[in-house]
């Protein structure tokens, strides 16, 4: 089964969680590894992150200072994330 | 992405058992087939596979709300600290490093924490360093921009001065050290 469709599902409802707070990049990987069974590729978790940004969902932003990633959610993810809850 | 389920899988004519199959598996303990036999007495036929899967289905939606009830309790307690750093002036790097402590403790304490959570725990405090080490190599270019002008006489004694009150890498070696401990 394709578990891209609930890692998506999941990091949408994270973030909306978060309720505003940038997530470091790091930590999501690990959260959907820990909430998708069976724990999903990192090509996998990636291809999400990517479609979800694509598709304008998430944002993600990248520190100057240390090269960090952060994702927030964008309007248009809040709207999707507060639809599926 | 255009379902509205949170857990993404279609409903279910189980569904209208949830509770009682809640009930049996996690009170009772019972087993797939004797589950499937008190659905039948109820008319629903269902077979062991397709009980599995849903039961399996809604496990994995517990975890995952289980989580999610930990991130935002993870974002609540983010946006208190904020919150009391902000009515304070900037907080110091020994008050980062104390708080920095006290998450590695809590998250110790919790046993179902990974390995790999206190290890991005410790990576944390990575920027905070750099930010140290950056900041003392500006402090050190503004005293060497002062010495030429001839005004480094005149400030305090080198020991006071905030080139000298900076961090060292020594120090910041150390601070790296004492945070591996844990």
């Amino acid at each position: 089964m394709n578990p891209i469709p609930e890692i998506k599902r999941f990091m949408l409802r994270a973030l909306w969680r978060l309720e505003g707070t940038p997530w470091p990049d790091a930590l999501l990987d690990e959260a959907v590894r820990r909430a998708v069974l069976p724990p999903p590729l990192q090509s996998e978790v990636n291809q999400a992150k990517r479609e979800l940004e694509a598709a304008g969902y998430v944002q993600g932003s990248r520190d100057e200072l240390d090269n960090s990633v952060t994702w927030t959610l964008t309007d248009k993810g809040r709207h999707k994330a507060q639809q599926i809850g | 992405m255009s379902e509205p389920s949170s857990t993404g899988t279609k409903p279910s004519k189980l569904d209208a058992h949830a509770a009682e199959l809640e009930r049996w598996f996690e009170t009772e303990y019972v087993t797939l087939a004797t589950a499937q036999q008190r659905l039948r007495g109820r008319g629903c036929r269902v077979s062991l596979t397709r009980l599995s899967a849903w039961r399996r289905a809604r496990l994995g939606e517990r975890l995952r709300e289980q989580l999610l009830e930990q991130i935002a309790a993870g974002a609540r307690q983010c946006a208190e600290v904020e919150r009391a750093l902000g009515d304070n002036p900037r907080p110091m790097l020994e008050t980062l490093i104390k708080l920095h402590r006290m998450l590695i403790m809590k998250l110790s304490l919790e046993a179902d924490t990974a390995p790999a959570t206190l290890k991005w725990v410790k990576e944390l405090m990575k920027p905070v360093l750099e930010w140290a080490r950056l900041n003392e190599q500006r402090q050190a270019r503004e005293a060497a921009g002062q010495q030429s002008r001839g005004e480094a006489q005149k400030s305090a004694a080198p020991s006071t001065s905030d080139a000298a009150r900076a961090l060292r890498p020594e120090t910041v070696e150390h601070i790296e050290r004492e945070l591996s401990l844990l």
